[in-house]
């Protein structure tokens, strides 16, 4: 039911979406569907969470196997489910404003939508296949998505490298959970969890964990797969804000969070994630701090709180995980919020270049609010979210005995810190200094977009703050997704405010940093961007295998029908006699109870030279004349041989076909295809012994019976059963009816074939 | 197996596969229609060849008639050919319309057009 | 009005008529669907390459269609009473003999349904093949 329901009102937007265009005053209700599922979520689930009460359930599909739709509300899913479908809300009326006039809007809303319905159900499946089908069903909306524009070779060569990615991390993922499966002996996450031991035992657990972790990492753009995630940029705003910081590439970290009590614990886990993670977090940072596109910008440190989010999981502490969820959460809040604001940006000058934007406050006074909360949020300053969110993290990062991990996670923090103010403070409210003609004195549309464009990152700016000084709000959600995740883990109570403390003092160092690193980063801006090696290495390994394949369909597909012919008949012809030959031999005895009488032999000698003549004349006439007396030829022998209505079918198909063959050619004007002579006694080489084996193969079968028992209960059945003397009758129209309707099909398609090619042919004419 | 009928069908499978090689359009389709024939005759004449007796039965079955699965197939046989061979010609049409050509080597190119 | 055109005013319903014999008959003697439908296709092709009366020009491209779908419904209206009887998928369902003047004994069941469907699909595919190389040939000579 509660499945159901949430399913069912994000489903009613591919109704209602499509009425946009009727009522576009009214465009901003497309976010309708997405809110109410959110209420209808959060108001279900959220009482049965709390009273320690599990919604599941369960469709059949493969019961044998044991693999079936299993549905299940875990304290983490239902997380994810509201960043999903709240976040969702926002961005759909969001994108109202943003895609206004835009021909292909429908298309958007729709893509978007059908996102969150994969991505929800991602957060509420239970079972491994289940999740692994929404899973690629995001890879592939977000291909669909970063490659919105088309017309463009950059976003569609951009979207195929995210596709290829994160579809190849996805199959990794299917044999890792495959194998996973085939160790724990169950498909859904809860029984694998009940069998964690098994698995983390077994010989097979490194190879699970490499899969599976493979599929993770390229999802949420770990290193050394990061690089997809800024070329992703090139999608619509609406999309990068959603799919590209606050929801899909959480999927990733969403499946790590899963697995923890499954996979997670041990040596080789703890070090791959938080190795992973803390490279991770620098390299995104340094990507950040080198460019001047603010979008990229953010991109940058989307990958750092990947990083970092990905290196508390690998820590697995109580107080890890719980610092993972309240980044995960906090970043999804400012980061959506930043991402729309710099859309609205764009729009409203037409640059994102971080150098041209300066003063921007005076016009758009909304927008530079909500960009300055969500902004000290992401620094992480007191009383934000992002505050509470680094605080945590701190504290669970002090008691780890590896001091660089200290020093990584501060300055990690610190260039965050840094671009935040990059990109929040500097476009709205610094001066410009040097008076030049930029883009911000462009007096062209200066002022505040539709209302629809600011509303949406405000509110979520609103909730930082508001999550910051009362956590409370969200805490008791936060810990049911600890406790989903460990169970046994002691719930820390969320506080602003801690007393003066070792993650205080880190958090100032970090601050002071972070200012230091912000004034130097001026220097560290690259005029062009170079490509990074991971993209180089993708791009000469694309390159390669389609070259591979570019190359063997030049030699295996020719074009020419008789290169494919020869192959054919020779592996045929050599096959069947290296078979055949050492077991029948090669002599053909000949032994008859058949009467021949003159006609046949006549006949069959007519038919025998008009198949030759058909060879060799080059008149068409004479080829369809030929073609008409070998027709009737084996209507004939079909008459003698007792199949009166196969004559007579023969007879009337023949004549037809004569017919409407001599209708199309004559209007052919004969060629001169004539064949080389050499390369002409080759095909008849090959024919000759083609029809060689024939005739070998033929008079070598004695008589099979193709199946007496059928034959003679056909017969014997067809007056007492079938009401009918005709037994071939008989068996087209009853016994066998399944083939001839098959059959019946084949000719209307036939028929729909040639109406169309001769469709367009008339077409052309007129 | 009935030496004529052997010959037959071994005679129309090779004439059909000849045909097949040449460069003209309207051989290709007589290939299909020798090769068609030669496959009908070898299905009608693996089930037993008998003269003269169709399947006609009354209330009682007779001993000996001729029998009627292999030719239930082949009258299928026949009439799917039939529709193969009609498509064909079209595409013949479609072809000599859109190349002014009935040339098979010309069509290898299908992705320029 | 040449010899064709004439004789096909006579012949072509003659065909038709005879096909519908074919069909009924095929059950207890050589005929049935396939064979009715040839016949009643070559009527077609004679009229076709006789041109159209242009009382039913219009008609005669869609008929084609019409045809082909008819017949693929009547197929399926022919295991319709097996399905809802219960019996297996497509077993045949008979009523009780009759005796009617001139036909004589009649017996009718699903498998003649059947085989009406057969014979639309099969003259439905020869018109259409009809036209479409009949419409080609003759606007190549009108150039």
């Amino acid at each position: 039911m509660f499945f159901a329901l949430t399913f069912s009102i994000l489903a009613s937007a591919f109704l209602l979406v499509p009425l946009i265009k009727k009522f576009s005053g009214a465009r901003v209700l497309v976010s309708l569907p997405a809110g109410l599922a959110f209420f209808a979520f959060l108001f279900m689930g959220w009482p049965s969470l709390r009273s320690g009460e599990v919604i599941t359930h369960t469709l059949e599909w493969f019961p044998s196997m044991g693999i079936n739709l299993d549905f299940q509300l875990t304290g983490m899913g239902f997380v994810l489910g509201l960043l999903v479908m709240g976040i969702g809300a926002l961005i759909m009326s969001y994108a109202s404003g943003y895609m206004k006039g835009d021909a292909k809007e429908t298309r958007l809303y729709l893509l978007l939508y059908s996102f969150m319905v994969a991505m929800v159900g991602l957060a509420v499946s239970n079972n491994l296949l289940l999740f692994f089908i929404f899973w690629e069903l995001t890879s592939i909306i977000s291909y669909l998505l970063v490659g919105f524009k088309h017309e463009y070779e950059t976003s569609r060569k951009n979207a195929l490298q995210a596709l290829l990615i994160t579809g190849g991390g996805g199959i990794a993922m299917l044999i890792g959970l495959v194998m996973l499966s085939h160790v724990g002996g169950a498909w859904t996450f809860t029984e694998l969890t009940a069998n964690a031991h098994l698995i983390t035992e077994s010989a097979l657990y490194p190879y699970i964990l490499t899969l599976v972790l493979l599929g993770a990492f390229t999802k949420s753009a770990q290193f050394p797969f990061h690089f997809w995630l800024p070329n992703a940029m090139g999608a619509p705003t609406p999309v990068s804000a959603y799919l590209h910081s606050a929801t899909m590439v959480k999927a990733g970290i969403f499946l790590m969070f899963v697995m923890t009590p499954i996979l997670g614990g041990t040596e080789l886990w703890k070090t791959t994630l938080i190795t992973t993670g803390s490279i991770t977090l620098l390299v995104g940072g340094w990507f950040g701090l080198t460019q001047k596109d603010l979008k990229a910008i953010l991109a940058g440190t989307t990958i750092s709180v990947l990083g970092l989010i990905t290196f508390l999981i690998g820590i697995g502490s109580d107080k890890a995980i719980l610092a993972a969820i309240l980044v995960m959460v906090a970043h999804a809040l400012y980061k959506a919020s930043l991402f729309m604001m710099v859309g609205a940006v764009d729009l409203a000058t037409g640059t994102r270049n971080i150098n041209e934007l300066r003063g921007l406050k005076k016009w758009m006074p909304l927008t530079a609010t909500a960009a300055l909360l969500a902004g000290l949020s992401k620094m992480g300053l007191p009383p934000f979210y992002g505050f509470i969110a680094k605080e945590y993290l701190y504290k669970a990062a002090i008691p780890l005995p590896m001091e660089w991990i200290q020093a990584v996670l501060v300055l990690g923090n610190a260039i965050i810190l840094a671009l935040a103010i990059k990109v929040s403070i500097i476009p709205f409210f610094a001066k410009d200094k040097e008076k030049q003609e930029s883009a911000s004195d462009n007096p062209l549309h200066k002022n505040e977009l539709d209302w629809t464009m600011s509303v949406s990152p405000f509110v979520l700016a609103i909730l930082g703050v508001l999550f910051g000084a009362f956590p409370n709000l969200i805490t008791p959600m936060v810990h049911t997704a600890v406790h989903s995740i460990t169970p046994e883990a002691n719930l820390y109570a969320v506080k602003l405010w801690s007393g003066v403390n070792w993650p205080l003092i880190l958090s100032i160092f970090t601050v002071g940093l972070g200012l230091a690193l912000f004034f130097s980063s001026r220097w560290l801006e690259k005029k062009e961007t170079p490509k990074s090696w991971g993209v180089v290495i993708y791009e000469r390994l694309l390159e390669a295998v389609l070259c591979l394949f570019k190359k063997t369909t030049r030699v295996v597909q020719s074009g020419y029908l008789q290169n494919y012919l020869a192959v054919i008949l020779i592996a045929t012809v050599a096959l069947v006699a290296w078979k055949s030959i050492p077991t029948m031999g090669l002599w053909v005895s000949y032994e008859s109870n058949l009467t021949l009488t003159p006609i046949i032999i006549i006949t069959a000698v007519i038919m025998l030279i008009s198949a030759f003549w058909i060879c060799i004349t080059k008149s068409k006439l004479n080829s369809i004349i030929a073609l008409g007396v070998i027709g009737a030829g084996v209507a004939l022998l079909f008459a003698y041989y007792s199949a009166p209505d196969l004559a007579i079918t023969q007879l009337l198909v023949e004549s037809l076909i004569v017919v409407m063959f001599a209708w199309v050619i004559k209007d052919i004007k004969p060629h001169n295809l004539s064949t080389p002579l050499l390369l002409n006694s080759w095909y008849l080489i090959i024919s000759a012994s083609f029809s060689l084996l024939i005739f070998t193969l033929v008079m070598k079968s004695k008589l099979v019976n193709l199946a007496p028992a059928i034959s003679q209960k056909m017969v014997e059945m067809s007056y007492p059963e079938g009401f009918g003397s005709n037994v071939v009758n008989v068996t087209l129209v009853d016994f066998r009816a399944l083939d001839t309707w098959g059959e019946a099909t084949v000719i209307s398609i036939a028929a729909i074939g040639v109406w169309i090619l001769g469709k367009n042919l008339i077409s052309k004419k007129s | 197996m009935e030496l004529i009928i052997s010959l037959l069908i071994a005679g129309f499978f090779g004439t059909g596969v000849y045909c097949l090689f040449q460069r003209s359009f309207i051989k290709l389709i007589a290939g299909l229609i020798l090769i068609g024939q030669g496959a009908n005759l070898l299905v009608f004449s693996v089930g037993g060849l008998m003269s003269l007796k169709p399947a006609f039965v009354g209330k009682e079955a007779p001993p000996m008639v001729a029998d009627p699965l292999p030719q239930a197939l082949v009258l299928t046989a026949i009439v799917i050919s039939f529709g193969l061979i009609i498509f064909t010609i079209s595409l013949l049409l479609k072809a000599q319309r859109e190349l002014k050509s009935d040339d098979l080597n010309q069509l290898n190119t299908t992705d320029t057009l | 009005m040449t010899l064709i055109s004439s004789s096909t005013r006579v012949i072509a319903p003659l065909l038709i008529l005879l096909s519908l014999v074919i069909l009924y008959r095929g059950h207890n003697l050589p005929g049935g669907g396939f064979i009715g439908g040839l016949t009643a296709a070559a009527a077609m092709m004679l009229i076709t390459l006789n041109g159209v009366p242009s009382k039913f020009e219009k008609h005669w491209n869609n008929l084609s269609l019409v045809l082909i779908g008819s017949g693929l419904v009547t197929l399926f209206c022919s295991f319709l009473p097996s399905l809802m009887t219960g019996a297996a998928f497509m077993e045949a369902m008979w009523l009780p003999t009759v005796y009617l003047p001139i036909l004589g004994k009649v017996k009718l069941g699903t498998p003649l349904i059947f085989d009406i469907g057969i014979y639309l699909a099969v003259i439905g595919f020869s018109i259409k093949c009809a036209n479409v190389f009949h419409a080609n040939s003759s606007s190549e000579t009108d150039h």
